[in-house]
């Protein structure tokens, strides 16, 4: 979640407790959205999840074609979701990936902790992923923290009321044209 | 309109959502309350009312306040009774807090005619919810009608009423300082025990027995890590949740601080925390992963820690660890059979009492308590999953076997615990209150509903 100009806090950063994936982290450096990639593919990955009827799973190449994610980061993504607790896996013939619980469950906000870190807008708007801007002298009293201090309590607030079932539900109501571009961009 | 509010309980949960809904700025003409309770004591419970000056609270004065917005609140009526020592960050006797919690609901000086809060030494037996209130049915047969009744039964029932063990907080015995006791448990109810033995003059062995044999950690002062709810990977399963509290305790331990820290931080957040928690990962949680919390979650004062720590030492104190089996009471006693970890025999101590001080676990039906009973059996409550309690959505509205909320009965304190988890303490239990304190007066129904 953290997205910060500041190339070298883009380095250091990670998830909570993820593995070693610099390829990752130098394709971030290119987007300076709220978004890391991996969130967002996190997302349509357990979007395509949610959709499917009870009993019946996904295998991830299948996931990967029809979203244009790349196979190999999509397995690292669904590793991270396994690891977490939001799918599960089968082997074998009928196997693959699906949810480890209703979709009603699984919050917008679960998922990217897990997959980009602290919720937050800005590195010193988090305890645990914190990090000093360089030319801080005084973080209590820096206007920016203070209002991304807010602005980080309402992405939560958004982000943790937004189910997977509401995730698609937004979509059902949206028209068909929509729904077309999210599903091939 | 007069609002009638009636809370069944008056236990400390009864007692803080009493005085919660007082605190507010509500005309007297408008709010009566009535606290149902068959005990003669207000305000105490099974807490509070502990008679021995060595059972301290377990939460620092400063922390102990009735009112969150008003932390100094308990350190000014310490004060007033002569009892302030000055400093807030001591732990005072859990009776003299049974004192405070007393007197927040004790009659009010300035009391109109019909005082606000009155106190019925009754049993409450029903509860009939209608279109536009809720009756109280007591044990006379009198119903009390209410708009709104509020559940603070606190621990509903137990699984232990086959057991031969005894009750901890029954009143103390006569009997021979230098006779062996066996408490089965090492929580902070087995830590009260050995304290109240020793002021006793206990000389014969103390044995407590538990699965793990762990303690409960010492409070040191903290600076709890300002964590938010941002920052901490809720809704993820349980391992990858613990895995995440060990790395951040790790790294902040690495910077100098203290684990403490991090409990603490995550105190505001618990409930918020086990509500995102998976479903299977709660079950896990209680299973393998709640001794733990527990010793470092509940912890005990230094002082208490020392006295442990010394009869541990001198051999009067032994813990161990094991499964317990069963008791049966001797002519001499009782004899506790447990199999200790790791073997597959079984060893079997007597003691001239064997206490049981595993706390509170889950709800077996039927419950002794009649109320629970019969609102399970008529359908208008039911247990929450894992059966610590009644299930009750996230604004303590209770939850009905159809899964629908009451709109007229809210519950407050340990009753809750399926919904909060961590619902058994003081400083949250007073949020919860002051929480449902807001909902109930500003209820935008009200005016319609009048039927006084």
């Amino acid at each position: 979640m953290l997205r910060c100009v500041d190339s070298l806090a883009l380095v250091e950063r990670g998830g909570y407790m993820m593995g070693n994936h610099s390829l990752l982290r130098l394709s971030e450096r290119k987007f300076h959205s709220m978004l890391s990639m991996k969130g967002k593919y996190g997302l349509k990955a357990l979007y395509h999840l949610a959709g499917l009827p009870p009993g019946i799973m996904a295998q991830s190449v299948e996931i990967a074609e029809k979203y244009a994610i790349s196979k190999k980061f999509l397995d690292a993504i669904l590793a991270d979701l396994r690891h977490s607790g939001f799918v599960q896996t089968r082997k074998g013939r009928g196997g693959g990936y699906c949810l480890t619980r209703s979709p009603d469950t699984i919050m917008v906000g679960h998922v990217l902790r897990v997959l980009d870190g602290p919720l937050a807008p800005i590195h010193c708007a988090s305890r645990t992923a914190y990090h000093r801007c360089r030319d801080c002298p005084n973080e209590n009293a820096c206007a920016v923290r203070l209002t991304m201090l807010e602005v980080r309590e309402a992405i939560a607030a958004v982000l943790d009321n937004k189910s997977l079932t509401a995730m698609r539900q937004m979509v059902e109501d949206e028209t068909p044209d929509i729904k077309q571009a999210l599903a091939v961009s | 309109m007069t609002l009638h509010v009636t809370i069944i309980g008056g236990g400390a949960s009864g007692t803080l959502a009493a005085a919660h809904l007082l605190q507010r700025r509500i005309t007297p003409q408008r709010l009566r309350i009535t606290i149902v309770e068959a005990r003669k004591d207000v305000g105490c419970g099974i807490a509070y009312s502990t008679d021995q000056s060595s059972h301290l609270l377990n939460t620092r004065v400063n922390n102990m306040s009735a009112f969150p917005d008003d932390p100094s609140h308990f350190s000014r009526w310490l004060e007033r009774q002569g009892l302030g020592s000055g400093n807030d960050l001591d732990f005072v006797p859990r009776r003299t807090y049974g004192r405070y919690l007393a007197d927040l609901v004790a009659p009010e000086a300035d009391a109109v005619s019909v005082p606000r809060l009155r106190i019925l030494h009754q049993e409450c037996v029903a509860l009939h919810v209608h279109e536009h209130g809720v009756e109280v049915g007591l044990a006379d047969g009198s119903v009390l009608p209410s708009h709104f009744a509020i559940l603070a039964t606190g621990f509903c029932g137990d699984d232990r009423r086959t057991s031969s063990l005894e009750n901890p907080w029954a009143r103390p015995l006569d009997r021979d300082p230098a006779e062996p006791v066996v408490l089965v448990g090492t929580g902070l109810t087995m830590i009260d025990m050995v304290l109240s033995l020793l002021e006793a003059g206990q000389t014969g062995t103390i044995q407590a027995i538990s699965r793990r044999g762990l303690l409960p950690q010492s409070h040191k002062v903290t600076k709890p890590l300002k964590l938010s709810v941002a920052d901490i990977p809720i809704g993820s399963s349980l391992g990858y949740m613990l895995h995440w509290l060990r790395t951040t305790i790790r790294a902040h331990e690495a910077a100098g601080g203290d684990w403490r820290d991090v409990i603490d931080g995550l105190r505001p957040h618990t409930q918020l925390l086990w509500r995102h928690l998976p479903p299977e990962s709660r079950r896990r949680f209680l299973r393998h992963a709640s001794t733990i919390w527990d010793t470092h979650r509940h912890r005990m004062p230094p002082s208490s820690a020392a006295r442990i720590a010394e009869a541990q030492a001198s051999g009067l104190l032994r813990i161990v660890k094991g499964h317990f089996q069963r008791a049966e009471r001797t002519a001499s006693g009782t004899t506790v059979t447990y199999r200790p970890s790791g073997s597959e025999g079984s060893l079997t101590p007597e003691g001239s009492h064997a206490i049981d001080c595993r706390g509170f676990r889950r709800i077996s039906l039927p419950t002794p308590n009649r109320l629970l009973q019969s609102l399970l059996d008529n359908g208008t409550a039911r247990l929450d999953p894992l059966t610590l309690g009644l299930d009750f959505d996230h604004r303590d509205a209770l939850i009905d076997n159809e899964g629908q909320s009451s709109p007229r009965i809210f519950g407050v304190g340990p009753v809750t615990r399926g919904t909060h988890f961590e619902i058994t303490a003081v400083p949250d239990i007073r949020v919860q209150a002051a929480r449902l304190a807001e909902l109930l007066l500003g209820s935008p129904g009200l005016s319609v509903s009048a039927t006084a």
